[in-house]
């Protein structure tokens, strides 16, 4: 081969193999600006969406000293200097709860979180004393998210005294949905919790404030003579009266001494006791009262069911449970979502429900056992075991159970 | 109506000796009787309560919207619908149903439920009159129900 020739493969050799290393190194450096682009985009949404974050926290914080907070605010992270704007939506008076739209940004990126706050169940317990909890037979503590949202919720239970939860007689049972905590013991065979805490701190309990209840310009007078209450009145001495009373909200009715409430008391106002109370409950349920009242009583506030009585013999106190409504009143939350879905074919969705249910348990057809123990499979879950349960005890009172239903 | 006095009866028993107190009264109770601490009165039985007939609470029962959501209205309950605070006891005598919640702000006070008596605890009450609470310490307020991202804006 010629010289000439030699060199000139050579040089092409050497263009191909440069041509290539060329393209090896743009081709590398395409990815290593990619790489840094991405992980620029990175740092910028992480950036962007911990700026969103600490937004969503400074209004959890500005809520929980002013509830009431509705609005937009601005602001920056220090160090990174990414902007934060957060939208303050107060629903409280709608559906209670307050929605958050936390926006965050840094460089050419935004992230934003909606957050959806609530009521705490824990902090607004059922009851909250810091004395002990007695109970007499079956007593039922339990919670609902709120007036416009029946759903069930954790009714929790708090007592800062060392007695604990107690058995006023012998047979006592306490179910509570939530937690049963106390700095004292709990006996897990009267309280029937979803949580047991006991020998805990000693917790702070909200309670109302007597003297802010009591602000404001007062008349002096007597009840008027339907119950109807429209203005702040102050009553010396004691109130004892069988007619209904009503206290509207923004009105305060002040009693300095003892009441007794022969004809219950409703409203979405304030009352004041500086005596004892005694309030006999209405027969009905105002699913329209959204606020509730407010009742303060210096001395002892008696509750009673309009059948209740005191036996004055020996103070005994006389009143004997309706089977069917204690039947109710342990109607797990499950089975609220259980009964409304497809029942066998056959099965009576009426009055006839729990004689069905008896009949059937005595001899289960295989459509009574899909519906109930189900086949683990989606279309056929079976019923919940507290409503199995719940179901289950239905069959020693059916009759009391399907006379109720009858209207007999 | 005649108006039975329980603090009648109490003192009676105690100061006369004519019986024991009744065994299914919390010693705090007796011992704020006996003190003259408390003298409440009860009104006697008037009857039954008009809860919701049979066939629209059953009619709820099956035909509801099939959410979960509650009937609160539950066959022979009387309501109190509010939030109750003593200084002394609460006593609730029955199948009462209190819808708020309860509190006892003194150590040698008490709750007592007597014989199907139900507390169904409601934020609401509580928030919508936070003015006027007091206590409660550090304790959140809230709790977060939903959190997720969204498109920005």
């Amino acid at each position: 081969m010629k010289r000439t020739q030699r060199r000139g493969i050579a040089l092409i050799a050497v263009l191909i193999v440069s041509v290539a290393i060329l393209a090896l190194v743009s081709a590398g450096l395409a990815t290593g600006s990619q790489n840094v682009l991405f992980v620029s985009k990175v740092h910028q949404r992480n950036v962007a969406i911990a700026a969103a974050e600490a937004g969503v926290y400074q209004a959890i914080e500005i809520v929980e000293g002013q509830m009431d907070y509705d609005g937009t605010f601005t602001d920056a992270l220090s160090e990174s200097g990414a902007d934060i704007e957060v939208t303050v939506t107060n629903n409280m008076s709608v559906d209670g709860t307050i929605v958050i739209v936390s926006n965050g940004s840094y460089g050419s990126t935004e992230r934003a979180l909606r957050v959806v706050l609530r009521p705490s169940g824990a902090t607004f317990g059922a009851i909250g004393s810091e004395g002990g909890i007695y109970v007499e037979r079956n007593t039922y503590v339990n919670a609902i998210r709120s007036m416009r949202d029946t759903l069930p919720d954790y009714g929790n239970i708090h007592t800062n005294s060392s007695n604990g939860v107690r058995d006023l007689d012998s047979g006592g049972r306490l179910s509570v949905t939530g937690e049963a905590s106390s700095t004292g013991s709990i006996n897990t065979g009267l309280v029937d919790a979803n949580t047991v805490n006991d020998n805990t701190p000693t917790r702070p309990l909200y309670g109302l404030d007597r003297a802010q209840m009591l602000s404001g310009t007062f008349s002096s007078g007597s009840l008027p003579g339907d119950g109807q209450v429209t203005s702040n009145l102050r009553i010396s001495g004691d109130l004892v009266t069988a007619t209904p009373v009503h206290v509207p909200a923004g009105v305060t009715l002040h009693i300095t001494g003892d009441a007794a409430l022969a004809g219950g008391v409703t409203g979405e106002g304030n009352v004041v006791v500086d005596g004892d109370a005694t309030i006999r409950a209405n027969g009905g349920f105002d699913p329209n009262n959204n606020d509730g009242l407010a009742v303060y009583v210096e001395g002892a506030a008696i509750v009673t069911h309009p059948e209740a009585e005191i036996d004055d013999s020996d103070g005994d106190i006389i009143f004997t449970e309706d089977i069917v409504g204690d039947y109710f009143a342990q109607m797990p939350p499950d089975a609220a979502y259980d009964l409304t879905r497809q029942l066998p074919v056959g099965a009576p969705a009426s009055e006839d429900f729990f004689q069905w249910y008896r009949t059937e348990s005595g001899s289960p057809s295989a459509g009574f056992t899909l519906w109930r123990d189900g086949d683990g499979s989606d279309l056929n879950p079976g019923l919940s075991p507290s409503t199995k349960a719940w179901l289950d005890n239905s069959i020693p009172i059916e009759t009391d159970l399907t006379n109720w239903a009858h209207g007999s | 109506m005649k108006l039975r006095m329980f603090v009648i009866v109490m003192t009676a028993i105690f100061f006369a000796g004519c019986s024991s107190p009744p065994s299914n009264v919390a010693d705090e109770v007796i011992d704020d009787l006996v003190a003259g601490n408390i003298s409440p009165q009860v009104v006697s039985a008037t009857g039954p309560v008009s809860g919701p007939s049979a066939s629209t609470f059953l009619g709820q029962l099956f035909d509801g919207a099939g959410d979960g959501r509650l009937n609160m209205e539950l066959p022979n309950y009387a309501y109190f619908q509010g939030i109750l605070h003593s200084n002394r006891h609460i006593i609730t005598v029955g199948q009462v149903r209190v819808v708020g919640g309860m509190v006892v702000s003194y150590n040698g006070g008490t709750v007592d439920l007597y014989r199907g008596a139900m507390v169904t605890s409601l934020p609401d009450y509580y928030m919508s009159r936070f003015g006027e609470l007091q206590g409660g310490g550090n304790q959140g307020k809230f709790v977060v129900a939903d959190w997720k991202e969204v498109p920005a804006n």
